[in-house]
């Protein structure tokens, strides 16, 4: 049940933003622009979400066509006419970078790490998938800082610029809805207050999936425990929030899944990652279990999720990353841009002090490491035997993996770091329509309420690189616009 | 444009895309980089062990992409540090051009931007032969990858 409507409010808005991401902010701004009085309110102590510490790219097509990649990836989950509106509005991300008085770049980078994802489409083999770029916004001058961090900024600026109204530390408890069913406002808690705001034309959700709720991530991706790399914010709020106003739910089982390492005593995982192919995954038998480098860095946690119905257990939950020395001391093993962490923990150079701490473990012979990591001593040798005779063939007779990542591991020392599935951030959220509008089980829209971002993203099924940001940039303008379009309420 | 040390020009029997696809991979097998770190998308640190008579000298390496133009041309300058003195930079250009069959020419060349005065009578022929040996492995491990 929604809140009801209060005698007296606390706080009056035209437009409503329920969190303060990229989609929040973009909506913000869009309905400012339009001549909207905004409020945005975020449950967090700041604004950013998960763009701080993502990637950074905007999956930009460059050709209508492209809708042909994305109907593919969608399996069926999401309307050809919504994919349509994302594709003709994400052609537009370079333009919409510049009005916010940035400059794009191509992101083209050399493929280095494994698992990584390119500048392309994550999914070369389905259609059109020519036709799309990944932008980020330049650097300007010497500032040297992740993608992801360099657009909000560039956001940030454009919400203070125009001095639109943030209210920070103030989760959303309620969606406030007249007996009629239209969407009036809704119940913040500040401290152990409670704040009644009242949005004169609607009210955005905007915040975010549910990667940091292990009830909702047990219920929609079916296999735990599965770590979480993105803002700790996300934990399921605006579902709830939906649902709870009658929202339909859609693309609940989609989610951006890499790789992560659980240290003991952090909330959130490192995302793990290789500067050289001389490394496999084993399951905690032993066993290889997919092919490591052939999978968009998003994609691995359809890998992951099998259950063993004879064991009753999930063999591949944790699984153990065995690499080599050169692996060692080429890259820290978190050397990407992205995740909670990256402002919280300075991974070494050379991995030398996660050795110390036991988060690496290494072994002077597979047997010494196979015994410290508990797994069966002349399973793990055989794998190796195994995957090094493929390498010796130039071909992976067990999972394909690429020619030219077939290096063999090779030691002693050998080394091991124990690997989870990681959300870094989740699809599924309110159904919603073209227009931003959240639509009820009948495909109804519920009055005055709007959603963007990765809450209910528009990418259902596989999920492809930078389509969040560019959900979040599409669908915030277009939530944004129809929001302060609606006429004031009294 | 500095002062060229070296170049080299080759075909390798792949289109240029697989080549692309390729050449992080080559490079870093090619210059045999440690402690690896991306500071962004363009620019990174690293750690490059060079190997002299008697004893091996670590450099700090910082690294910015000045050129990515994709299955087209790739520009990397170089700055290297060595015990606090020495200081050099240099820059790497690869170009692919398509040729017949399905093959690609791929053009290599190192160039010295700057070094230490002091030590250029002493460190030149050492920074060309390292260069030289560069573009070999970066020929070589094409091959053998494409």
């Amino acid at each position: 049940m929604s809140g009801a409507v209060p005698k007296n409010w606390d706080v009056e808005c035209e437009v409503l933003v329920v969190g303060g991401g990229t989609a929040g902010s973009v909506a913000a701004i869009t309905a400012h622009d339009e001549g909207a009085d905004v409020l945005i309110v975020e449950k967090l102590g700041e604004l950013g979400g998960n763009c701080n510490r993502c990637g950074g790219n905007l999956m930009t097509p460059t050709n209508g066509e492209f809708v042909e990649y994305l109907d593919a990836l969608s399996h069926g989950t999401t309307e050809r006419e919504i994919l349509e509106t994302f594709v003709r509005g994400g052609m537009k991300n370079e333009e919409w970078i510049k009005k916010m008085g940035g400059q794009a770049i191509i992101f083209a980078p050399l493929q280095v790490v494994y698992p990584g994802t390119g500048g392309g489409a994550g999914y070369p083999q389905a259609p059109k998938s020519e036709y799309m770029i990944k932008l980020n916004v330049k650097a300007t001058g010497s500032e040297v800082d992740p993608p992801g961090v360099r657009l909000w900024r560039l956001i940030k600026k454009n919400i203070e610029s125009r001095k639109i109204r943030i209210m920070t530390g103030a989760p959303v408890k309620e969606i406030i809805k007249t007996p009629e069913g239209t969407v009036v406002g809704a119940m913040a808690e500040k401290g152990d207050k409670k704040v009644y705001i009242k949005a004169k034309k609607a009210v955005i959700l905007t915040n975010g999936g549910y990667e940091n709720d292990s009830g909702l991530k047990w219920e929609y991706y079916s296999c735990k425990p599965v770590a979480f790399l993105g803002s700790p914010g996300n934990s399921g709020d605006g579902i709830r929030l939906a649902q709870k106003v009658g929202a339909d739910l859609w693309h609940m089982t989609n989610m951006v899944c890499v790789i992560g390492f659980q240290a003991p005593g952090y909330e959130a995982a490192f995302s793990v990652s290789f500067y050289s192919p001389e490394f496999i995954f084993v399951s905690k038998y032993g066993k290889r279990f997919f092919c490591e480098t052939g999978i968009d860095v998003h994609g691995y946690g359809k890998a992951f999720a099998y259950f063993d119905p004879e064991r009753l257990e999930f063999p591949n939950l944790p699984a153990w990353s065995i690499f080599t020395e050169r692996n060692r001391r080429m890259a820290p093993l978190n050397s990407g841009n992205s995740g909670m962490n990256r402002e919280r923990y300075k991974w070494s150079t050379d991995n030398s002090a996660e050795i110390a701490k036991g988060w690496i473990i290494k072994g002077d012979s597979l047997a010494e490491l196979a015994k410290k990591i508990s797994v069966d001593a002349s399973v793990l040798e055989n794998t190796i035997k195994a995957y090094n005779q493929h390498c010796k063939a130039g071909k992976d007779l067990d999972f394909g993996r690429p020619k030219e990542d077939l290096v063999p591991i090779q030691g002693p020392p050998y080394y091991a770091v124990q690997i989870w599935p990681s959300l870094f951030c989740t699809q599924g959220g309110p159904r919603r329509d073209k227009e931003s509008r959240v639509l009820d089980p009948d495909r109804r829209p519920i009055p005055r309420l709007y959603a963007a971002g990765e809450l209910g993203s528009v990418i259902g099924f596989l999920y492809q690189g930078g389509a969040n940001l560019t959900d979040c940039i599409v669908f915030g303008q277009i939530a944004g616009r129809n929001a302060a379009a609606e006429k004031n309420i009294d | 444009m500095g002062e060229i040390l070296t170049n080299r020009k080759f075909l390798i029997e792949a289109p240029a895309q697989r080549i692309w696809k390729l050449l992080g991979r080559a490079i870093f097998d090619s210059l045999e980089l440690e402690g690896f770190q991306a500071q962004d998308d363009r620019n990174f640190d690293a750690l490059l062990r060079v190997k002299l008579a008697f004893f091996t000298l670590p450099m700090q390496v910082k690294g910015v992409m000045t050129d990515i133009t994709p299955l087209k041309s790739l520009t990397v300058r170089l700055e290297v540090k060595g015990l606090r003195v020495i200081h050099l930079n240099q820059e790497v250009t690869i170009a692919l051009s398509p040729a017949n069959g399905g093959k690609t020419e791929v053009f290599c060349q190192v160039s010295l931007e700057k070094i230490t005065p002091l030590f250029r009578p002493v460190l030149l022929g050492k920074v060309r032969s390292f260069g030289e040996h560069i573009l070999e492995s970066l020929e070589e491990q094409l091959r053998r990858l494409a």
